[in-house]
């Protein structure tokens, strides 16, 4: 028994060394990444793995991605891990990606925490990756030249939503209320800076800790200062807390916003709360921008909700850009694929992107509103699919 | 020690030992990995296990160790000065909070810790001009992973040793003895309060060490990550899986789990967690007492002859 007890751990643990086989046809492009599928970040991403197989799908039924100097075109095949929203095991999987699975290109994870610790995975190996839907301004002013964000920094959120209302003028005092949160923040500090140029009043701006439940007093500063827009920086649930509260205290601003409100739980949680409210997202149904069919397709075959999991088809725009700098450097050394990407602009779903000096990318989201339970592009006139309604109470 | 049991360790110590040479980068993480959850189980258990105290507080020393070496390197300390550093503030404060939480029992005492646990995480979220707050701290990343990996399996085999080193002593009996019945070991001679404060602080020392050893590798860390569920949650769960007040318990323990983790999660995809559900409650219902209790682990545990003030035997168990 002994023996037994002793090579049952040993192999356990051989086994464990040993790992899954990498099963994956020769002639493909590889793709790696981690995905949100689980934990914090979950709300937002669990369904980013199956977006990413149903882009590969629709990416082969058009023949793959065009490589020149092989003069034909190669399928890819996208590998992606569950981080469970975890630094720790984000980092994990990357190693994994690189050393087992031998990825040739690797996109981002969701979130900046999460993004914070990959990061530092590439950085090590010289391995370039696609950053998406982290934009942390932290991430890159750490001088990695490995990296490469698609979306612009966390700070820019907001930038076509106060274009719309310097256009517009009508809005002229505001409330800023901040989740204490890594995403949350950046926002809000683009925020003050947009509001400004607008010639929007800052009349409230308060910071709040991510598991506040008495919004009241809060909502009573707001309610004296008599603001015409509430901008609550945070993630879907504590907008929820937030908008249930200010509606039972008769709080209604003319302007309501969340830069995450395309998130489903908003309009199942809030029903007719949720009606006119506006958030920001990186594409909608109907919003013919780039290779949109492409997405639509992608859509189908996984059978993902694009209304419901807005935020997880943001995460697509970083295998447009690496599959434009593939056709266009025409061939597979990444390092030659990275570097023409960072010198090309290509037209994706969320609008044109280019690489920035910071380290960024230049894609930021589209304000939307929510109207009559769906949601509607409202700015800027080239992405628009509806008129924005203001104000918010008739 | 038995023959067979010391061959076993030395066996499963060189294995890890040589992953960078014999596995990829990867398997060097998932060991490294593997080995931070054992030096906080194995820690865990001396406190959890022999003592009878559920400390669901265990994690906040890592989180501390985490944040005293960020801080550290950051200010200029040495990385090798900024890891000493971290168990050492982990182990002051682990010596100072024992006075307060012992004075609760039972359910209280964990209640109780997991309340230090919280209470350091909003102080890492509003204190950020030290610890960078919401956002978090990150330090710059050094471009070898190897002297963390050797470090944290240094942590590993220290907290294993720790933990040997308490069971076979006069301290673990002490431990044992207040675990059954805390006024009789008093009444016995036992200085009740001193001892637990001194296997507090003594328990603390490891986690603080790995928390930083993290943050060398990881390179950042966020108030979540440092103070959040899992660091609190998985070495307990770990220890009751492998069998709690036993030696091998937080070893079998931490391997299962960490195995069945690592498989799920990499060949699963969408089904892993309610896999991962399935085999937990699949594990309680069938081996309540965890790993080492059950039958084919008893035998095994026989067969190797370990003596009995190792816990199992004696059937008390410990926080089960």
């Amino acid at each position: 028994m002994p023996r037994a007890f002793i090579a049952a751990a040993v192999l356990a643990l051989a086994a464990a060394l040993t790992g899954p086989p990498p099963a994956l046809a020769q002639d493909a492009i590889k793709i790696g990444a981690t995905a949100a599928i689980t934990g914090a970040a979950s709300t937002l991403g669990a369904m980013q793995g199956k977006l990413y197989e149903g882009w590969e799908q629709a990416q082969n039924e058009a023949g793959g991605i065009q490589v020149k100097s092989l003069n034909r075109k190669l399928p890819i095949k996208i590998i992606y891990y569950d981080d469970k929203s975890d630094p720790k095991v984000s980092v994990k999987f990357y190693e994994k990606l690189i050393n087992d699975d031998k990825v040739g290109f690797l996109i981002g994870p969701m979130g900046s925490p999460v993004g914070f610790a990959a990061t530092t995975v590439a950085e090590r190996y010289k391995f370039p990756m696609l950053l998406g839907p982290s934009s942390d301004p932290k991430i890159f002013q750490r001088g990695f030249k490995t990296i490469q964000g698609v979306q612009d920094l966390a700070t820019e959120w907001s930038r076509h939503y106060f274009d719309m209302h310097a256009k517009l003028g009508k809005v002229k005092t505001m409330a800023l209320l901040t989740e204490d949160i890594l995403f949350s923040r950046g926002v809000a500090d683009g925020v003050k800076r947009f509001a400004g140029g607008a010639g929007i009043k800052v009349a409230v701006d308060e910071v709040a800790p991510q598991d506040t439940e008495d919004f009241t007093p809060l909502i009573a500063r707001m309610k004296a200062a008599n603001v015409q827009l509430a901008y609550i920086a945070s993630y879907p649930p504590f907008f929820i807390k937030f908008a249930k509260q200010a509606a039972e205290l008769g709080f209604t601003p003319a302007a309501l916003h969340c830069p995450l409100c395309s998130a489903a739980s908003v309009r199942s949680s809030l029903g007719p709360l949720a009606e006119l409210v506006t958030g920001e997202i990186f594409w909608v149904p109907g919003m013919k921008l780039g290779d949109y069919r492409m997405l639509e397709a992608a859509l189908q075959k996984s059978g993902v909700d694009a209304v419901q999991w807005s935020f997880a088809v943001s995460a697509l725009i970083q295998l447009e850009v690496l599959r434009a700098g593939i056709e266009k450097a025409g061939t597979l050394d990444r390092d030659v694929v990275f570097a023409t990407i960072r010198g090309m602009e290509v037209q994706t779903i969320g609008g044109l992107w280019k690489a920035k000096a910071d380290g960024a990318g230049s894609i930021t989201p589209f304000p939307i509103q929510i109207q009559s339970g769906k949601m509607v592009s409202i700015w800027p006139p080239e992405a628009r699919t509806g008129e924005y309604v203001y104000p918010r109470t008739r | 020690m038995s023959r067979p049991y010391r061959a076993l360790l030395t066996a499963l110590l060189l294995l890890a030992a040589a992953t960078p040479w014999i596995g990829s980068r990867y398997h060097v993480s998932f060991m490294f990995f593997l080995c931070m959850h054992l030096a906080l189980t194995a820690t865990y258990d001396i406190v959890g296990g022999y003592m009878g105290y559920v400390n669901l507080g265990h994690g906040a020393f890592f989180g501390l160790g985490a944040y005293v070496y960020g801080i550290g390197v950051r200010g200029g300390v040495h990385p090798l000065i900024a890891l000493g550093l971290a168990a050492l503030v982990a182990g002051l404060v682990a010596r100072l909070i024992a006075v307060p939480v012992f004075r609760l029992r039972g359910v209280y005492f964990a209640i109780g810790t997991f309340g230090i646990l919280k209470l350091l995480e909003v102080l890492a979220v509003n204190l950020g001009d030290v610890t960078g707050g919401t956002p978090g701290l990150s330090i710059p990343p050094t471009p070898s992973t190897l002297p963390t990996f050797y470090l944290m399996l240094g942590a590993a085999v220290a907290a294993v040793a720790l933990n040997a080193g308490v069971a076979g002593s006069r301290l673990g009996l002490g431990l044992v003895s207040l675990r059954e019945d805390e006024e009789v070991a008093e009444a016995s001679g036992i200085d009740t309060r001193r001892l637990k404060a001194n296997v507090f602080t003594l328990s603390a020392l490891v986690p603080g060490l790995v928390g930083g050893i993290y943050m060398w590798q990881l390179t950042y860390i966020n108030p979540p990550t440092a103070f959040g569920f899992e660091q609190s949650f998985a070495p307990v769960i770990m220890a009751m899986l492998g069998g709690t007040g036993t030696l091998a318990g937080p070893l079998v323990g931490t391997i299962f789990l960490t195995l069945i983790e690592e498989v799920l999660w990499s060949r699963l995809g969408y089904l892993q967690l309610a896999m991962y559900g399935a085999v937990l409650v699949f594990v309680g219902l069938v081996m309540p007492g965890g790993l080492m209790r059950s039958r084919f682990f008893s035998r095994a545990y026989r067969a190797l002859a370990l003596p009995d003030h190792y816990g199992y035997r004696a059937g008390a168990g410990g926080a089960r």
